[in-house]
């Protein structure tokens, strides 16, 4: 893959946010593991198991979104970068192939 | 083309727009709270995970009749982008699941034949990854498709008819209707862009490899 | 003058089986992994009687997947070995009559190794079939048929694909995977280890399956291997 150095900066960028997004996700989702390791004691009020749960389902939601999001835009970017790569052999080859029939005809 | 990156650019602010209307126009549900708001990125993703593999399908058929690349190169773009909306609804589907049922993952009707639906066109393109790229290997490809799509029948009768556990004709609050379907539209805006796009690169591929063909035959001749 | 489409059906049936008879290499394999697979579950699940009854049911299932896909996946080897395979599509034979023949020649394979297969695990997980043992043979047949029509059309294009071998498994199963989940449920019900006592739904599935499966692949083979 070739790219002009700004294209691969954004890229490298692109893909730390991936990297911190998922590890997010994955420290949120562990925290949903969490309450049933908990002191019982904890567990005992309904307030604090419904506050739980009301923490989990946002933090369901913004993790859904998110990923949802990293997923579409980013199969959006690799096929963009596939058809600036695409392009960029086909003028070449085009360029190639006429100046050998150039050659051949001369 | 080159318009490619506002056109994506475009689409990306009126998503934001439109998550707005499920993150905050939409009032809270009573009994799913926020988590509910998932719903309105996953039902879309769902119907457009379907339509890329019904025009897949459609392709596929079209490519058995009149063996045209260009039929083939539109199966395999529209197969892929299903795909890639599938992996939303499966990892949307647990995040909501896990808030409302308890669990990431219920051995229900609806889930199971989703599933089922997502292998049967992974392996389709996983043939179309590393099965070659010969006429034969895109008529069996092309078979696959017919033979796999029909099976979104099952995943579509699955929670009325096995008594199922997935929400199924959801009752909607006009708000929630408004917010679903904005949604679904600007989504299927990013289906069609993506669509043409994959497309296209496809393509301009395979006239590379065909270009490469013709200057290797120069250079021999 | 081209035979008609039954006389087509029962010439290469006949030479399948002809040939399949004098050398007996695929019938052989597909027994001895049946074999295989029975102790291979036996040696896994085998427990108390009630728990035994509950595993039968997935365990000849996934016998049935496991041994077809030996079968589906020799369907054309003969032809592709001896170069044959483009003589019997160019042929005038009428071509949905060869994949029909395939596929019986396949079904005819599978009734054999399952006929086998069946008491063979009924025996190593101590289940007693007595009076049910026609309803679950009824069901592993509809099975059978079902992975066959599925199976054979996607066996004859796999030939021309790289790593068939492998990606065959991978694309036939998801497929059938409907046909399994009846086969499991139904003759779970059978075996009074699924909750009901009417296996009728689930095998109306599976007829359903093969009906459609059977016809899509002889109303498309014809468009499949003409160039």
């Amino acid at each position: 893959m070739v790219g002009n150095p700004a294209s691969g900066a954004l890229r490298r960028g692109l893909r730390v946010v991936a990297l911190l997004g998922t590890l997010w996700a994955g420290q949120a989702l562990a925290q949903d593991a969490a309450p049933a390791t908990d002191a019982p004691a904890a567990a005992t009020s309904d307030f604090a198991k419904t506050q739980r749960l009301e923490e989990l389902r946002y933090r369901h939601l913004w993790i859904a979104y998110g990923a949802a999001w990293l997923i579409v835009f980013g199969f959006v970017w690799r096929t963009w970068k596939q058809a600036e790569e695409t392009d960029r052999s086909l003028a070449d080859l085009k360029r190639r192939v006429a100046e050998m029939e150039g050659k051949s005809d001369g | 083309m080159k318009a490619f990156p506002l056109f994506a650019g475009l689409a990306a602010l009126g998503m934001l727009a439109v998550h707005y209307l499920a993150f905050v126009y939409v009032p809270m549900e009573v009994t799913m709270g926020a988590s509910q708001r998932i719903f309105y990125i996953h039902l879309p993703s769902a119907w457009l995970c379907y339509l890329g593999f019904v025009i897949s399908f459609v392709a596929s058929l079209g490519y058995l009749i009149n063996r045209k690349a260009r039929w083939d190169a539109a199966a395999v773009t529209a197969a892929e982008v299903g795909l890639i909306f599938g992996v939303v609804v499966l990892v949307t589907g647990p995040l909501w699941a896990k808030a409302a049922w308890g669990v990431w993952w219920k051995w229900e009707p609806r889930l199971t034949t989703m599933a089922i639906l997502f292998m049967i066109f992974s392996g389709y393109r996983l043939l179309r990854a590393f099965g070659g790229d010969g006429p034969g290997v895109r008529v069996f490809a092309a078979v696959l498709a017919v033979f796999g799509a029909p099976q979104i029948y099952f995943v579509h009768i699955a929670v009325s008819r096995w008594q199922g556990d997935h929400p199924n004709n959801v009752v909607m609050e006009p708000e929630m209707r408004v917010a679903l379907y904005s949604n679904l539209g600007l989504m299927m805006i990013v289906f069609f862009l993506l669509l043409r796009l994959r497309y296209r690169v496809r393509r301009d591929a395979l006239t590379v490899s065909a270009l490469k063909r013709r200057l290797a035959r120069m250079g021999a001749g | 003058m081209t035979t008609g489409f039954l006389a087509t059906v029962r010439l290469v049936l006949a030479k399948d089986l002809r040939t399949e008879l004098r050398s007996k290499e695929l019938l052989a394999t597909m027994l001895l992994f049946g074999t295989v697979l029975t102790f291979i579950f036996a040696f896994g699940f085998v427990n108390d009687p009630a728990t035994n009854r509950k595993v039968m049911p997935g365990a000849l299932w996934a016998a049935l997947l496991f041994t077809g896909t030996l079968g589906v996946g020799r369907t054309f080897a003969r032809e592709a070995d001896a170069d044959a395979f483009t003589a019997l599509v160019l042929s005038p034979a009428d071509r949905a009559a060869v994949l029909l023949a395939k596929i019986l020649g396949n079904l005819v394979l599978q009734v054999v190794v399952l006929a086998f297969v069946l008491p063979l695990m009924a025996v190593m997980l101590r289940v007693d079939l007595e009076g049910v043992v026609g309803l679950v043979a009824l069901q592993l047949f509809l099975g059978a048929v079902g992975f066959a029509v599925v199976g054979t059309p996607l066996a004859v294009m796999a030939v021309s694909a790289r790593f068939a071998e492998v990606l065959l498994p991978v694309v036939v199963f998801p497929l059938v995977v409907p046909v399994l989940i009846a086969g499991v449920k139904g003759t779970g019900v059978v075996l009074g280890t699924v909750i009901g006592d009417d296996p009728s739904p689930w095998i109306s599935i599976m007829l359903a399956f093969d009906a459609f499966y059977g016809v899509a692949g002889l109303l498309l083979f014809d468009r499949m291997v003409s160039e």
